[in-house]
């Protein structure tokens, strides 16, 4: 039986060997996403972001090396990469990033004239990995609720740039205990994250950067986020306008679009639409804690949108009158 | 008709009529806050400033259940005339390409065109539906056999597809601009503005009154054309406005909540089934019918998940599709 027994092993020893680690060539190494593992780049010089205010965002943030990202195109039929622009004035004309499509129409023959060493997306991006694939080695990372700040961090490391990851984490946390020492008002207070669009109601339980901000400041969701929430609901979900009533907590966040050229005074005006007079059923808004953001800083996890979120939020809550109660 | 079927017709007429009456209170009474009666009562009539429940009931349901009722009614009134002036049972908006170029020039027109929430969304939108009707109608009438149903649900489908696949690529590239069109294309009454419908409500009423002007004469041309002109029918003058009655009503619906499948195919035949094939009867009871129907289902969609809503154009095509494929197969 002895001989069986030592065939048995060796087979298992050989089947079991290649699901425990990739063989990457030299120069290379296996990066675990959720597309799987991929052997990258050790240090990739040429990068491709499949998504602007997500992935571009943070690897332009960390001086990795980007060479094309995916864009939209705006009213002016112009090319553009959302939040880049705003953030570090960077386009598709500046030369250093080239334009590698828009959200499903991406343009696979661009992007190998490209000739990238490593593409960057989000889990959303896998459908059509094969493409990406065949072009250069791809990695997708996943946004996960419960840990926001690992799809930068995840980004970070594919592109090998923890080291800049983490000293601007270190920055963002030092202003991040200035910002609760300013505001102790809000440790425990309750916030709606609500949003009107197309004359219908909105609500979130997480909006990027935002959500991290204000959970790191000591707020905590309302009852409807926090239910949708628990649902696994990762953004947000149209609702009905009646239940308008429920959404009310001590603070009541709300975004405008930079981008789509919208005031200060457009998102209140959006929520109107959708129900009528709709400030004066939520004592937060009537007692002046309604807080407009630019979604172009609100959305995006990096660290300049986070840093730049917390003073405005500092800010907007130390002018306004604490919640009775 | 005989005094019988006209005391029956009358009375089913006027318990049809009760029916969407009381669909319209079951809609303005229901949703995902709960109301009690007695307080939907008061915001009807005694409404108080501030009271939310009163503009629940007031700004909320009250108008989305009146643009409930006028779609219904314009879609299936709509489908109850190409039925009749074509003699095809699978006639209807949406699958002879009426809807998808309104819905079409509507895109156009507020996307390229800054019309949203003017006088000129439903005259864009009848020109669509024109231009829709008259592609459809030109590609079936070239294919061998002529405009038999089948050619025409086939150039229906082409030309509906062409048109989305157009929509679809303009959104794609230029998502800034159409980003607006999302719910709306699906089929929506909810968020849907007072103002638009007023525009709109011309176009209704216009519609409805043609429909019911020319359906004696629709009842002899669904019989066929040369009985019609036997009884002295002027058969092209009744195409032409039975052709603007459809367009016209097509255009204002489509206005209001974007395209909403299946309605105008699935309430005719309803109707057909309880009162004949008289077009003087098919015709007002479509529009009552339709409308009780139309406002039924967006409460469906209003309740069934709240207090997440679901647009209301999905639940008729989930219901109509079934129709479809059943009238598919017996009639065609």
């Amino acid at each position: 039986m002895k001989p069986l027994y030592g065939a048995f092993a060796a087979a298992l020893v050989l089947f079991a060997t290649p699901a425990l680690a990739l063989d990457c060539d030299v120069g290379m190494r296996a990066f675990n996403h959720a597309g799987g593992e991929t052997c990258i780049p050790e240090q990739p010089q040429r990068i491709i972001g499949l998504h602007d205010q997500s992935v571009t965002l943070t690897l332009v943030e960390l001086g990795a090396p980007v060479i094309g990202s995916h864009g939209r195109v705006d009213d002016n039929e112009q090319l553009y990469m959302r939040s880049v622009d705003l953030l570090f004035g960077l386009d598709f004309d500046s030369g250093q990033i080239g334009f590698a499509g828009t959200w499903d129409q991406m343009d696979f023959e661009a992007m190998a004239a490209m000739t990238p060493d490593l593409i960057i997306g989000r889990e959303y991006d896998m459908e059509t990995r094969e493409k990406y694939e065949a072009i250069a080695p791809t990695v997708f990372i996943a946004d996960t609720p419960t840990d926001p700040m690992a799809f930068p961090r995840g980004i970070a490391d594919a592109a090998g740039v923890s080291d800049t990851y983490a000293t601007q984490l270190a920055i963002y946390e030092a202003n991040l205990e200035r910002a609760r020492f300013a505001l102790p008002q809000v440790q425990g207070a309750t916030y709606s994250k609500i949003q009107g669009w197309e004359g219908k109601l909105e609500v979130y339980a997480g909006y990027g950067g935002l959500t991290k901000v204000l959970a790191d400041l000591g707020f905590e969701r309302g009852a409807a986020g926090q239910e949708m929430a628990d649902r696994g609901v990762v953004w947000g979900e149209e609702v009905s306008a009646e239940i308008l009533p429920e959404l009310e907590a001590d603070y009541l966040f709300d975004t405008y679009t930079i981008a789509y050229g919208d005031t200060l005074a457009d998102p209140a005006l959006r929520l109107n639409d959708a129900v009528p007079g709709w400030c004066g059923f939520l004592t937060a808004c009537t007692e002046g804690r309604y807080i407009v953001l630019p979604r172009e800083y609100a959305t995006g996890f990096s660290f300049t949108q986070l840093n730049m979120l917390l003073q405005m939020i500092t800010t907007n809550v130390a002018t306004s009158a604490a919640p009775q109660g | 008709m005989n005094a019988t079927r006209t005391i029956f017709a009358a009375t089913g007429f006027w318990l049809c009529l009760g029916g969407v009456g009381l669909a319209f209170l079951w809609h303005i009474s229901v949703g995902a806050k709960a109301i009690p009666l007695g307080v939907v009562w008061q915001a009807i009539a005694a409404p108080q400033v501030g009271v939310f429940d009163h503009v629940v009931v007031r700004d909320l349901r009250m108008p989305r259940a009146i643009f409930a009722i006028s779609v219904g009614a314009a879609l299936s009134v709509a489908g109850a005339l190409m039925q009749g002036v074509t003699r095809n049972p699978l006639a209807e908006p949406g699958i002879l390409g009426l809807m998808a170029g309104a819905t079409f020039a509507v895109i156009i027109g507020i996307g390229w065109f800054g019309l949203a929430g003017t006088a000129y969304v439903p005259l864009f939108a009848a020109i669509g539906a024109l231009i829709g009707a008259i592609l459809v109608w030109t590609i079936a009438s070239a294919a061998p056999g002529g405009a038999t149903p089948l050619t025409l649900i086939l150039s229906g489908a082409a030309v509906g597809g062409f048109l989305y696949a157009i929509e679809s690529a303009a959104i794609l590239l230029n998502e800034d601009t159409f980003r607006n069109f999302r719910v709306w294309l699906s089929g929506s009454l909810a968020g849907r503005d007072m103002q638009t419908y007023l525009w709109a409500l011309p176009w209704f009423i216009a519609g409805l009154i043609a429909a019911l002007v020319i359906a004696r004469q629709v009842t002899a041309l669904a019989m066929g054309e040369e009985t019609a002109a036997g009884l002295g029918v002027d058969t092209f003058r009744i195409k032409v406005i039975a052709l603007g009655a459809v367009v016209v009503l097509t255009a204002a619906a489509v206005s209001v909540a974007g395209p909403l499948g299946f309605v105008g195919l699935v309430i005719p035949h309803v109707v057909r089934l309880f009162v004949g094939s008289d077009y003087r009867l098919i015709v007002p009871f479509s529009a009552i019918v339709g409308a009780g129907y139309v406002t039924v289902v967006d409460i469906a969609a209003r309740v069934v998940l709240a207090p997440v809503e679901i647009s209301t154009g999905i639940v008729t095509t989930m219901l109509g599709a079934p129709v479809f494929i059943w009238l598919v197969r017996a009639k065609l």
